[in-house]
């Protein structure tokens, strides 16, 4: 039990520095494919640092410092569902169909904080964002349902333990299609090219962090780095069988480079077009793997 | 033609050689002369102010048409004792901007404007203080006035969304209000002219005619060069010179480096804001070696600081001709290799196929120049229709394309980075030895000289009227991106609000460029006085 609370306290605190330390490989590994040096890797650590000794400088209303403490508070809490390097803390029956709820906390959040920003550079990105999600929900929640009836559970510890002894038991294999889809889903979960379109610098001024500063956009960072972590994290678990600490880590990062590598090769879609993409092809890819399961 | 056009109306001729002609009209006969210019084929090129008292005349109009098909300049002159004229604005609509203009620096009152409110002035400048006037010397600073900005009612009915001043898809600053109705944008104003750094005055006032294409050149960060051509250009044109045949091949091979970089950092730029970074950083790598070959010709990378009125400076370098056409084989394999790669990308395609379309009747209204009118299907380009320097020799494509979208804009200077690489390698070639500057010539007073070339980004026009003692009396140099921005509202109009940097982006603007024409002081001066002090007294 004291092993419980002290991983449930521990926990946290080292996915927000690994989560930090992906997001500067992904700054490093993107400038190599551009061909510049790029920041070092620990950048991201060193910039939440010097955000969170700032000053605040402007600052809109209760509902606006909310938003970002919503939006860590709401991942953190979608962490506690993942088992990492199966350390399981909040595991029952029925974990996946919660996290999927709970999931959609931090964007609410995020989108109460810049509705009281009245940038609308910031509204948009946020009518952007839930756009965009209703758009890959879709293919995320019919690719869990193959899984969930694959395996006959939606305890995400059950579905790990089924994948146990060797790579040939993973789920990726069986449900190659569902995988398919949840890792297109996946490039707009995790923000990239070519569905960054809530953030586009280019053209909204990077939308809903557009008012935010100091300490709140180092909350922000933060909040970045927890999702990247809980998103590969559900692919990891659900497709690539878990695994142990450093284990599930390697190939939670192995899912965020394919994203990476994507996303540096990809120019930006239109949202009306992201959205009319994730409603074709990912969702007809899922559906058919979901009929396949169905059958089988 | 044209002859019978200008005798029908009472055009009295002043001037004219083989490009370009000079003529004078009454001011009543100014606006039906230039509607059926208009429909003969004109556009318009440029519009100048003069405060001509020193010259022992009135404050006067000249207006600048252009036609492809008569391979000619019409410089139409109108005089006014009563600073009246009338405006033409409402027959070309291209002129709306250039009366502005005069009004706004000269207080000429041109009846009819549509929208005769400043353009170049900021809003806090005081009333009835003209700065192109020559009773303003060119150091002095109006009494600074504290105005309050008017609080416009904020709209209910569409949301106001600001582009600029600063925006992370601009590099220069100008302000662009866009009207959204969700995604869609409904209406488009611009407001620019926040880097205006005063130098026509500058030239006029304290420099020499032949130290202004050093200030010409910088006009401009990228297409500098072209500039000061075309303004030793208006120069030999108002004294008729004719340079050496070196001098001009060595115009040519750099003006066509110029393009080069120029076209490759734009297609960066796309590339950048339809947010596929890869290739800006690609793209930019390969024009970091045009950049070379420039300084190993020159020595320098950009601002060459090479034209004078009488030809070119130095001599470029032949010892690295091989060296230079070697380097350029490479690069031209390499472009093709990576925009082969990039136009097979559909995505990329089609995010830019079918967006910001500007129709080819707006285009041919508004004046618009350069690739941004190829893509619009009008055939135009100043290097084929008014050759200058080396280009009646050489062999080269105009490309064209009828689609008028951003798309056609790409393909566009796609096409004529290889007709650069191309007009490099015959002009590298085949230039002729001899000398390069003519150092013996008298400049007369008082004679109107035009000069023009094609710009990366369009016809660039430089109009002068030379004065006593060495000076330029009247200097107003036109960039392209001044006719192509008003085009921008047009094809923002119906558009997704993801796709306007991107439109923006298409003309290729340069805001520095088009706002070089005025002086803005806002605020207090802090510091009065040489530089060296000043850096000292605020770093103090």
């Amino acid at each position: 039990m004291t092993g419980q609370i002290l991983w449930a306290i521990f926990m946290p605190i080292l996915v927000i520095i690994i989560g930090l330390i992906y997001m500067g490989l992904a700054r490093k590994i993107t400038a190599r494919i551009h061909n510049r040096y790029g920041p070092p890797f620990y950048q991201n650590i060193i910039d939440v640092i010097k955000l969170f000794s700032k000053k605040d400088v402007a600052n809109h209303g209760v509902m606006f410092s909310l938003g970002p403490v919503i939006a860590v508070a709401g991942m953190v809490i979608s962490l506690l569902f993942i088992p990492i390097g199966n350390r399981p803390l909040l595991s029952f029956n029925g974990d996946i169909i919660v996290l999927l709820y709970l999931l959609v906390i931090a964007p609410l959040g995020m989108a109460l904080g810049v509705g009281e920003g009245a940038n609308p550079n910031g509204a948009i990105g946020i009518a952007r964002a839930l756009t965009l999600m209703l758009g890959y929900e879709v293919v995320l929640v019919i690719a869990a349902v193959a899984v969930m009836i694959h395996a006959g559970s939606a305890s995400f510890m059950e579905i790990i333990r089924q994948q146990q002894g060797g790579v040939a038991h993973w789920f990726i294999w069986p449900l190659f299609l569902s995988a398919l889809a949840t890792d297109i889903a996946l490039q707009a979960i995790l923000g990239e090219k070519p569905f960054d379109q809530p953030i586009a610098p280019h053209e909204i001024a990077s939308g809903p962090m557009v008012e935010y500063g100091g300490k709140f956009l180092g909350m922000l960072q933060i909040y970045h780095a927890i999702a990247i972590i809980v998103e590969t994290g559900i692919f990891v678990n659900l497709f690539l069988g878990g695994g142990s600490l450093v284990w599930w880590f390697v190939k939670s990062f192995a899912v965020f480079f394919v994203a990476l590598l994507i996303n540096a090769v990809m120019p930006r879609f239109r949202i009306g077009q992201a959205f009319k993409f994730y409603w074709t092809y990912p969702a007809a890819i899922g559906l058919v793997g979901l009929i396949i399961v169905a059958i089988t | 033609m044209v002859d019978k056009i200008l005798a029908e109306y009472g055009a009295v001729v002043l001037d004219r050689n083989a490009k370009r002609l000079v003529v004078q009209v009454d001011d009543k006969q100014l606006r039906p002369l230039a509607e059926k210019l208009f429909e003969s084929g004109f556009y318009y090129a440029n519009g100048v102010g003069v405060d001509e008292r020193g010259l022992g005349h009135d404050f006067a109009m000249y207006h600048v048409f252009a036609s492809e098909k008569d391979k000619l300049y019409l410089v139409v002159k109108v005089s006014t004792s009563n600073l009246k004229l009338p405006s033409i604005t409402p027959v070309i609509p291209g002129s709306n901007w250039a009366e502005r203009e005069a009004m706004d620096m000269l207080g000429l009152e041109f009846e009819g404007h549509p929208e005769p409110e400043r353009l170049i002035l900021p809003d806090d400048w005081p009333k009835g203080v003209y700065p192109l006037r020559k009773e303003f010397d060119y150091n002095e600073r109006p009494e600074f006035v504290e105005r309050k900005p008017e609080s416009t009612p904020q709209r209910t009915d569409v949301v106001q969304l600001p582009l600029g001043p600063y925006h992370p898809a601009l590099h220069e600053p100008e302000y662009f209000e866009i009207h959204v109705d969700g995604e869609v944008i409904t209406d488009a104003k611009y407001r620019g002219f926040h880097i205006h750094r005063g130098m026509e005055k500058l030239a006029e006032g304290r420099l020499t005619l032949n130290q202004v294409p050093f200030l010409a050149e910088r006009i401009c960060g990228i297409c500098g060069f072209t500039h000061s051509i075309a303004y030793c250009q208006a120069v030999a044109d108002a004294a008729g010179l004719d340079w050496p045949e070196r001098a001009k091949y060595i115009g040519v091979i750099l003006l066509e480096i110029e393009r080069l970089h120029s076209h490759l950092l734009w297609v960066g730029v796309v590339f950048h804001l339809l947010g596929f970074d890869s290739g800006f950083m690609h793209m930019w790598r390969i024009r970091e070696k045009v950049m070379d070959i420039a300084e190993a010709l020159t020595g320098n990378r950009k601002t060459y600081g090479l034209v004078l009125i009488g030809g070119m400076r130095r001599d470029i370098d032949e010892s690295r001709k091989n060296w230079v056409l070697k380097t350029l084989t490479e690069l031209r394999e390499e472009t093709e290799r990576v925009s082969k790669d990039i136009f097979g990308m559909k995505e990329l395609i089609n995010r830019i196929k079918g967006i910001g379309v500007l129709p080819k009747e707006d285009a041919r209204a508004l004046g618009v120049l350069g690739p941004v009118a190829r893509a619009s299907g009008i055939d135009t380009d100043v290097r084929r229709d008014h050759p200058y320097l080396a280009y009646d020799k050489l062999d080269f494509k105009v490309p064209v394309y009828p689609e008028g979208d951003v798309l056609a804009r790409l393909l566009v200077r796609y096409d004529e980075i290889i007709e650069s690489f191309r007009l490099l390698e015959q002009a590298l070639s085949e230039m002729p030895q001899g000398d390069v500057m003519i150092e013996d010539y008298t400049i007369p007073s008082g004679r109107v000289g035009l000069g023009a070339t094609e710009a990366p980004r369009g016809e660039d026009v430089h109009f002068v009227i030379t004065g006593v003692e060495s000076k330029v009396y009247r200097w107003h140099p036109r960039a392209p991106t001044y006719n192509n921005l008003p085009s921008v509202p047009i094809m923002l109009r119906g558009n997704n609000i993801a796709d306007a940097p991107i439109i923006i982006a298409s003309i290729d603007p340069c805001f520095s460029c088009t706002d070089h024409v005025a002086i803005v002081r806002k605020g207090k001066v802090i510091w009065k006085g040489p530089l060296g002090e000043g850096v000292k007294q605020v770093g103090r």
